[in-house]
């Protein structure tokens, strides 16, 4: 009995011993290799080409279908449902467009340069901290900090354009939990934060099937995934701006 | 035969029977109180029900759907009393007050309460007020001002007043309506009534609508007022625009603490007894416990602490015992009350709401999803959860009779999470 007593706090504490050694020991490329480790492997990151997630958006208590589609190298297009109207906001390659059906915008337009920054940076297909010495950008472990109540692991990441963003990941599971940059709201710099949950394995691959995102902390919205597909025959003619027509 | 002993026999018997009916009643009372929801928050205002004998755990695909209904659009919620619920709905030109039937949803009665409230920036048109039943008396509040007592069983209007114009309404830069459910106290009825002067808030009779008493000189908030008793003097606690402010039963105020600047502040006052409150706000105040002190015939309040840990946006937290439960935006958490420390958070259930009712927290998201968690204040451990609505639902479950109570802007839905006696 007495050894039963013994051993459980034991275990807890050369669990805990062993966790806070590794927390402390581990490189900022250690951290980064076991992220992408977690999130399915170098390899078949890479192998994916494409990707579809469907599901939804919500804001202020309101859902919106969600279709998100994504091909290499950074094409990208995020496109919101609202009462059959569509908001799409895309990247083509070379300019990052919208149109908010919604609020009666007519046409799509060109973003300024800001806003393009901003969403090339979202475009990476891999994410940033995979090959990010080849896409020039820095990393930094910072520190272990608590992300709702879990330890994870500060990287700072400073983008070849210059701007930082942090990312954690999560000290156990090596899965990103949440992510931060600062950025420009009706002309103040907020800052932005995205969180990611509910983790499911499709193709190997780990993927969030809800993402919370605060502008600010009262302005939650949410991207629910339904479903993911990998590497689905998606159109390339869907990233170009739409015309008039 | 002694006669004086006998009439004192007789006496002892009577007072014993009469006791015995006494008793009877109050358990009666105690029993309906148990089963009602007469008001926003339930029978004490708190979140709080005493229900016993619940679900502990819901089958797959959710407790029994008993009926679910169409209604109009508004948030308001639903009071409970005598197998009926009471609640505000609306079509395109009116707010209306609605009677169901607890039992299939099927509607006994409703009456026009006034017009439809469309302003909001975005946030919905519709009612937001919560009926109070007391008595045989259903109180209700549009989102424009207009304040109705109607007779709960038939609901013919009783008396009704337009607080807008009575107390000269001062509208806020940014103002969603008239949010706040109507407060009885004996013969009062409080409300925020937000007007100029000292018309910020007010006192009537219940039964007449008549003015007794206003105090205080403040724009409106949104919050509906407590009222505790502090040494031995009632009070009653408002949160207005940029105070929290107690008053008597008489109008007088007995103590007034500025917070949070002009920011919008939605949630409800908490007693912590027997001589705390803790008050929360979103827009970054976040959340403040203050303590009260009585010195001499006033009383005194000063800050304990106060943190960013909890901002209440739309919905009231809950205190079990030392821990508050709360949505920090759209995030639920548990946070020791006496410190403020945060024990732990849970994301993913948007800007919900709560209720509390035999050891577990029932919560419902921003989207339907309803959620059973154990109130555990060291760990969040999600019970059972089922899609129960669509859409926007930002009010809160009410609990009366085993039976649960959801809306959304078109729907409302009754649940049972009784426990099936074999």
């Amino acid at each position: 009995m007495i050894i039963k007593w013994l051993i459980g706090p034991l275990a807890v504490s050369v669990f805990s011993t062993m966790l806070v050694t590794q927390e402390k020991t581990l490189t900022t490329d250690e951290v980064i290799n076991k992220y992408v480790e977690a999130a399915g492997g170098y390899k078949r990151l890479k192998a994916v080409q494409s990707m579809k997630l469907t599901g939804q958006y919500t804001y202020r208590g309101w859902d919106y279908p969600l279709t998100i589609l994504r091909t290499r190298p950074s094409y990208l297009r995020i496109e919101t449902l609202e009462a059959e109207k569509r908001d799409i906001v895309a990247f083509d390659g070379e300019d990052v467009w919208k149109i908010e059906e919604s609020r009666s915008m007519e046409q799509a337009i060109v973003q300024d340069p800001r806003t393009k920054a901003f969403v090339k940076a979202y475009s990476d297909f891999d994410g940033a901290l995979v090959d990010y010495n080849t896409k020039g950008h820095v990393v930094e472990l910072v520190d272990v900090e608590d992300v709702d109540g879990e330890k994870a692991f500060n990287i700072e990441v400073t983008l070849k354009n210059g701007k930082t963003e942090n990312w954690y990941i999560d000290c156990s599971s090596f899965l990103l939990v949440k992510r931060s940059a600062k950025i420009m709201r009706r002309n103040r710099e907020v800052t932005q934060e995205a969180f990611y949950m509910n983790y499911k394995r499709v193709n190997g691959l780990m993927i969030p099937y809800y993402v919370e995102r605060l502008d600010a902390p009262h302005y939650v919205r949410g991207y629910e995934i339904t479903t993911v597909e990998i590497n689905p025959a998606i159109d390339a003619g869907l990233f170009k701006m739409l015309s008039k027509e | 035969m002694n006669i004086r002993s006998e009439i004192y026999r007789l006496s002892v018997f009577i007072l014993v029977v009469a006791n015995g009916f006494l008793l009877i009643e109050a358990m009666a009372g105690e029993k309906n109180d148990k089963y009602n929801w007469p008001r926003f928050r339930g029978p004490e205002g708190t979140g709080i029900s005493k229900e016993e004998g619940l679900l502990e755990r819901w089958p797959e695909g959710g407790p029994e759907e008993l009926w679910r209904i169409p209604i109009g659009v508004g948030y308001s919620g639903m009071a409970v009393s005598d197998k009926r619920v009471y609640l505000l709905d609306s079509d395109e030109d009116s707010e209306f007050l609605l009677c169901l039937d607890a039992k299939n949803g099927e509607r006994l009665w409703q009456r026009r309460a006034g017009p439809l409230y469309t302003g909001g920036y975005g946030y919905g048109a519709g009612p937001r007020s919560t009926p109070t039943i007391d008595g045989e008396v259903v109180y209700a509040l549009t989102a424009s001002g207009n304040l109705v007592a109607a007779s709960a069983s038939d609901g013919k209007i009783l008396w009704s007043l337009d607080l807008k114009n009575e107390f000269g309404f001062r509208e806020p830069e940014y103002w969603w309506g008239y949010c706040m459910s109507p407060f009885i106290e004996g013969e009062l009825l409080l409300l925020q009534a937000g007007g100029t002067g000292n018309n910020s808030i007010v006192a009537l009779n219940k039964n007449s609508g008549k003015v007794v008493w206003t105090c205080h000189s403040d724009f409106q908030a949104y919050s509906t007022p407590i009222l505790i008793d502090f040494d031995g003097e009632r009070q009653f606690v408002f949160v207005t625009a940029q105070n929290v402010v107690a008053v008597s039963p008489s109008g007088e105020i007995h103590w007034n603490y500025p917070w949070g600047g002009s920011n919008i502040k939605v949630a409800m006052p908490i007693l912590v007894p027997p001589d705390k409150i803790f008050v929360s706000a979103a827009y970054g105040i976040g959340a403040v416990l203050l303590q009260m002190k009585q010195s001499g015939d006033s009383t005194t309040v000063s800050e304990v602490w106060q943190s960013k840990v909890m901002n209440n946006h739309f919905h009231t937290s809950i205190l079990l015992g030392q821990h508050i439960y709360g949505f920090d935006n759209g995030t639920l958490k548990c946070i020791e009350v006496a410190t403020g420390q945060q024990l732990w958070a849970k994301r993913g259930l948007g800007k919900g709401s709560l209720i509390y009712a035999d050891g577990h927290l029932i919560v419902l998201s921003d989207r339907g999803k309803l959620v059973l968690v154990e109130a555990n204040p060291n760990q969040y451990f999600e019970k059972s959860s089922v899609q129960v609505l669509r859409g926007r639902c930002w009010t809160p479950p009410t609990l009366a009779g085993g039976k649960l109570f959801l809306r959304n802007q078109k729907e409302m839905i009754c649940l049972n999470i009784e426990k099936q006696t074999p």
